[in-house]
């Protein structure tokens, strides 16, 4: 058996290939319509503002000692360091762009020639004020920007049920292409807290956020808890939806592999909440009397659902999105081989990270796993041309897909991914100096 | 709305049909929401409390008492070791041993004697678990006057049997210092020492003082901790 180890510097990696890609063949292709460019930007920098953050949560790791329970970090330990304040605010630039996603994909649903301009501005305009809140506040309000995503919430949840319904009243199989998309959206942004959605039901997850705060020194704020119960009810009611949703279309049309990935983390979620009840003695504990730790059998659930969900599935998540809807230029052989060499590495990741992790509780040689990693590796090799064309060959624009939705296209100078990078490479560089800087002040952490 | 519809007029968010299914949706989050933000917000408070409140409490201990004793005949120049087995000491439930003390008595009195003989004793540093190198441990005694020898071993850490006030957030914590077990295990062991002492001056023809009766009390207190908030 081998001691768990940390998904963290897997996802950092992982993420960042997979933006730094992304950005890279968006780049390499003066052909794509400027809605996809912009949607490939979006999430390129999604992913790389999350991978940016893995790799500052790895520093924290390896400086300061593990994570503790649900991946926190001791404030008390790491507070005011600049790999805790650049995290922080790295991720906080990630969620207004996850914040923001939803009215650019899969429609340009404002469409006007302003919107792209709301787009980058909203997000330097925000980046700055949540930079100056959580510097002034020592990020006491750390998690307020959940807030933000309400507004997408409702656009994907209306969508989501608009499109389902539609299908199934006028048989129409197109837009099960809409409908998929947008849920994988919704699992994309909402993806953990989904995992949680008996809890936030049964409305024991502040009870976990309260062993949160005391054990970590978090600093009370109900700002922040707001934007945590904001998030958690998001998610929940999420998964209720697509549960619902999916069961309904199923009923009337037929199971799915989307209605199969639905009704799985339905279950993992419930499976979950019940897991949640059995250990509340334990959650009570830091209040009560004392911190008592978390059965191993709980955290190794966790570590494989909520975690792996977040850092292993929702990379791979975004990959297909990007290629299954053709917002990379997929049909060019100058970007083939790139997304050829990405699919392989990030399921080969994927994979060898999972058979750790179950190396991990189960007592398997490390002869046995080599040889399983081996037969991974075989069978991807075998079958990449078939993956990569699976992913590639079917894969259509939602313009493609449903024409009679779509609204007119941007001039096609309008949005160019140098743009992009310049607006999103200036507020990673914003978010390191600033770190850097009040870090170094010793103005953070007192 | 129908597939023959204008392009452009199709809508992106809304349908008749999905009206109802989508304010369902929207009711319930809205519902879980304000169900979920009441218990966080009720739960902030309450961590907030207990997060900021460092409350004051006042500790004192219940103290019992178990004595041994040993009384030995040493010979001039003899080291002796004695051996005290802690395990038989029957421990009230609850308490835990704190300190040993340990009084080293000759028979002969400064005021009969002459010359008083020399009597030294160790408590020799074994596996019984206590604070051997506490600065309060007194382990080592001498005495040529015909006083008592005061020796002390700390048991439990920080022990000194005195009532003092603490800070905790609850009464757990407050007490958890107090609760540890493995302290006192083990078997006490104290070396003594005679080194007779023939007045100056003096012959002892029929050496008479070449040997001294020496008492061992061994005290071992036991203690249980209290825990009073202080309003």
């Amino acid at each position: 058996m081998v001691e768990i180890q940390s998904m963290v510097p897997i996802a950092a990696v992982v993420d960042l290939v997979l933006g730094v890609a992304t950005l890279s063949i968006l780049a390499r292709s003066p052909g794509t319509s400027a809605n996809n460019r912009i949607v490939g930007c979006i999430l390129g920098w999604i992913l790389v503002f999350l991978g940016l953050s893995y790799i500052m949560t790895s520093v924290l790791e390896f400086r300061y000692g593990a994570l503790a329970d649900f991946s926190a970090v001791n404030r008390e330990k790491v507070g005011g360091t600049f790999a805790f304040t650049a995290k922080n605010l790295l991720i906080s630039a990630s969620y207004m762009l996850m914040a923001l996603l939803p009215f650019f994909f899969p429609f340009r649903l404002i469409n006007r020639d302003w919107d792209l301009w709301f787009l980058l501005a909203g997000v330097c305009i925000t980046t700055g004020v949540l930079t100056a809140i959580h510097l002034m506040t020592d990020f006491k309000h750390f998690q307020v920007e959940n807030f933000l995503f309400i507004p997408g919430y409702v656009v994907l949840i209306s969508m989501y049920l608009r499109f389902v319904v539609t299908e199934v009243r006028d048989n129409d199989e197109r837009l099960r292409k809409i409908s998929v998309v947008v849920g994988l959206l919704l699992i994309g942004i909402h993806g953990e807290t989904m995992t949680y959605w008996l809890s936030q039901v049964l409305s024991i997850n502040d009870l976990f956020f309260q062993r949160q705060s005391i054990q970590n020194g978090l600093s009370i704020s109900g700002a922040a808890w707001g934007g945590m119960s904001v998030r958690l009810t998001l998610g929940a009611t999420a998964m209720l939806v697509l549960f619902a949703g999916e069961s309904w279309r199923s009923f009337k049309v037929g199971l799915s592999p989307f209605g199969v990935l639905t009704f799985v983390m339905f279950i993992i979620g419930f499976i979950a909440g019940l897991a949640d009840v059995a250990v509340l003695d334990v959650v009570r504990s830091c209040y009560e009397t004392q911190c008592e730790s978390f059965p191993a059998a709980y955290s190794i659930w966790y570590d494989f659902t909520s975690e792996a969900l977040v850092y292993l599935y929702t990379p791979i998540l975004f990959m297909f999105i990007l290629l299954h809807y053709d917002i990379v230029d997929t049909k060019r052989d100058e970007n083939r081989w790139l997304i050829r060499i990405i699919v392989i590495l990030m399921l080969l990741i994927v994979s060898s990270t999972i058979l750790e992790l179950i190396q991990s509780f189960l007592p398997i040689p490390d002869m046995i796993s080599s040889a399983a990693l081996a037969i991974v590796v075989g069978v991807f090799i075998g079958w990449e041309e078939r993956i990569v064309n699976s992913l590639i060959d079917d894969s259509a624009s939602i313009k493609e897909t449903v024409p009679d939705f779509t609204r007119p296209e941007m001039d096609d100078s309008a949005a160019s991914p140098r743009l992009f990078n310049i607006v999103f490479g200036g507020v990673t560089v914003f978010i390191l100096i600033i770190s850097l800087l009040f870090t170094g002040l010793g103005v953070l952490g007192g | 709305m129908s597939m023959d519809e204008p392009p452009q007029m199709r809508s992106l968010l809304i349908t008749q049909e999905s009206r109802v299914p989508t304010a369902v949706a929207l009711l319930v989050t809205v519902v879980i929401m304000s169900v979920t933000m009441v218990d966080f917000v009720g739960d902030l408070q309450a961590t907030d409390e207990f997060a900021s409140s460092n409350p004051e409490w006042t500790l004192s201990f219940d103290t019992q008492t178990h004595t041994m004793q040993a009384v030995e005949t040493l010979q001039d120049d003899e080291i002796r070791n004695l051996q005290f087995d802690l395990s038989e000491i029957s421990i009230p439930e609850g308490f835990a041993i704190g300190s040993i003390d340990i009084v080293i008595t000759s028979e002969e009195e400064e005021a009969v004697s002459v010359q008083c003989d020399s009597v030294a004793g160790d408590i020799i540093e074994n596996d019984l678990t206590a604070q051997w190198s506490d600065p309060v441990s007194n382990l080592s005694g001498q005495d040529s006057s015909c006083m008592p020898i005061d020796l002390h071993l700390r048991v439990y850490p920080n022990f000194d049997g005195q009532s003092t006030t603490i800070l905790a957030v609850n009464e757990f914590q407050a007490l958890q210092p107090w609760t540890e077990t493995g302290w006192g295990v083990g078997t006490l062991s104290v070396d003594l020492e005679l080194d007779v002492n023939t007045p100056l001056g003096f012959v002892d023809p029929i050496s008479q003082d070449t040997d001294e009766e020496i008492t061992v009390d061994v005290t071992v207190i036991m203690f249980k901790a209290n825990i009073s908030l202080i309003e």
